[in-house]
């Protein structure tokens, strides 16, 4: 099972409506996009950060190691904003003399490439509330209400399931390709991987006919009627998106009109 | 009373060697009936059939005296009262949430969603899955995907549910769990039980009727205890008699010991042990 498939399942907030969480997490990363400002990324952060660790019940530290991956990412990449060539003379807060020039850190990278590092961390926190808290199949739900052609919803959602079913398939076929010394050596390795991916086309399709039948048997006409799920207590939900939003549009205005 | 019963029913792939060879079956109404055969038999051909995903090349089907016309109506109305359960519950579990799986084939019915949600919790009780209905169908193990299989069936309650291997792939526990299970839901419900199996032990168990089949024929049918006393006919279709059975045999052939043959469960077995030595000890 991948990783935030299984936290998704186990948050407390996963029973929760999903356009709720949508909302809450959508519109704050839109608000965090337009206003780049450093003040209002942090409380993004701050929020989706107490919302998925207090009410979606995940533990600090598993939050923390998610928010690492892509932080270690926006470190490396801004490194190169960061630092930067000035001519001689010019006010460094860091920086080294070499030559003519002299590389460093200056008042405006370091705001620039902060906006920029906490800005897409803000982004990638209320991507995380979404998909840390919300079931996949919360999501096909949500998107099969909408104008999006139903087809394309059913099979994200068919996609969905058998990834699953596949990659246990394939976990299989690769344990008896090692059992049998199929990764001796990387030309043997080669030809084995090419046997498993055929393999593996033959095998889904053998399993998209089974499929197939076992839908028709249980009436299935073209469509994939099924009942909703429901949700509970997601008028809170509705409340705390439509503060948290009022509260980041109000920090970005006052750091927009009254400290800039 | 037979709710079904086909009368020379052929079907072949592609117009090669026939899958389905004039079979004629009858099975009777609210009991089990087990369709054993080793593989390539036409088990699952026969199921395939009787759902209306195949379309018989000869042969006609009755479902409760009334001959089935292989229309679409026709076939519509046999899946609403045929319900089958795979052998690999992957194939037929299409959704990630259980829910939404079980609910499908009510769905189809064209039922209101109320009574859509009601018959999907009776079939959450029935079957016993409530314990994980909220996890993703992915992290539910072999025999929980089973039992959900069986809900998405019970959902659309028909009259005749047919189980392709129902303890294919379980555990000893797993496999008594389900059936059961499925016992418990023909007592309550009435329901018309068929399964195909070369597991011999269960049949004795929890089967009233049984059939057999090697390619494509059926070869003989009838009360299970009969079915039993043929151990000769059997060996030449590759099933065998149950492990008790089997002793019962023995002691009956070999040792000469006036055992009942026909015993073939353990509390059979026990009886039949206990009435001959009682026998003994009152000779002394």
């Amino acid at each position: 099972m991948m990783l935030t498939d299984k936290y998704a399942y186990s948050s407390s907030l996963s029973r929760v409506s999903p356009e709720a969480k949508m909302l809450f997490s959508l519109v704050p990363l839109a608000i965090c996009l337009l206003f780049n400002s450093i003040a209002l990324s942090l409380v993004t952060i701050v929020i989706m950060a107490v919302a998925t660790v207090k009410f979606g019940k995940m533990s600090l530290p598993t939050y923390m190691g998610f928010i690492m991956v892509p932080l270690g990412f926006m470190v490396i990449g801004t490194l190169t904003i960061l630092i930067n060539r000035f001519e001689q003379g010019h006010a460094l807060l860091m920086g080294l003399q070499v030559g003519q020039y002299a590389y460093g850190i200056d008042a405006g990278s370091l705001n620039l490439s902060l906006k920029l590092v906490l800005r897409a961390l803000g982004a990638v926190s209320c991507m995380y509330f979404l998909s840390l808290n919300t079931p996949l199949s919360d999501l096909f739900q949500v998107l099969g209400r909408t104008k999006l052609p139903q087809i394309i919803v059913t099979l994200m959602e068919l996609i969905y399931r058998y990834i699953f079913v596949l990659l246990e398939e394939v976990e299989r076929m690769i344990i008896a390709k090692d059992s049998r010394l199929g990764n001796i050596n990387f030309k043997t390795s080669m030809s084995s991987l090419g046997e498993i991916i055929s393999m593996l086309f033959i095998r889904a399709y053998q399993r998209s006919e089974r499929i197939y039948a076992g839908l028709e048997s249980r009436g299935y006409n073209g469509q994939f009627k099924t009942i909703n799920e429901e949700y509970t207590y997601s008028k809170n939900m509705y409340i705390a998106s439509v503060a948290v939003i009022i509260l980041l549009l109000s920090a970005g205005m006052t750091e927009r009109f009254f400290y800039i | 009373m037979n709710i079904i019963e086909t009368k020379n029913l052929s079907y072949s792939y592609n117009g090669e060697k026939a899958a389905l060879d004039k079979v004629d079956i009858n099975i009777p109404k609210g009991k089990t009936t087990a369709v054993l055969g080793g593989n390539g038999a036409g088990k699952s051909t026969l199921f395939l059939t009787l759902n209306g995903v195949l379309t018989p090349e000869s042969g006609e089907v009755f479902f409760d005296g009334k001959r089935v016309k292989y229309d679409k109506k026709g076939i519509t109305d046999m899946r609403k009262r045929i319900g089958i359960v795979f052998q690999d519950p992957n194939d037929q579990l299409f959704s990630s949430s259980v829910r939404k799986d079980i609910s499908f084939g009510a769905m189809n019915l064209g039922l209101g969603l109320d009574e859509v949600r009601a018959r999907v919790e009776l079939a959450i009780t029935q079957t016993g899955i409530a314990e994980y209905i909220d996890s993703p169908t992915h992290a539910l193990s072999f025999g929980q995907k089973k039992r959900v299989a069986i809900a998405g069936v019970l959902v659309m309650q028909p009259e005749v549910i047919i189980l392709d291997e129902p303890t294919a792939g379980l555990d000893s526990r797993g496999a008594s769990e389900i059936l059961q299970l499925l016992s418990e839901i023909k007592e309550k419900t009435g329901i018309t039980v068929i399964l195909a199996t070369h597991e011999m032990d269960i049949i004795p168990l929890y089967c009233d009727f049984a059939y057999v089949m090697d390619h494509g024929r059926v070869i003989t049918g009838g009360a299970v205890k009969e079915i039993l006393s043929k151990p000769e006919l059997l060996r030449s279709h590759s099933l065998r008699l149950p492990r008790i059975a089997h002793l019962m045999e023995i002691l009956n052939k070999e040792d000469k010991l006036e055992v009942d043959m026909t015993a073939a469960t353990i509390s059979a077995a026990r009886a039949a042990i206990k009435k001959i030595v009682s026998v003994k000890s009152a000779g002394n």
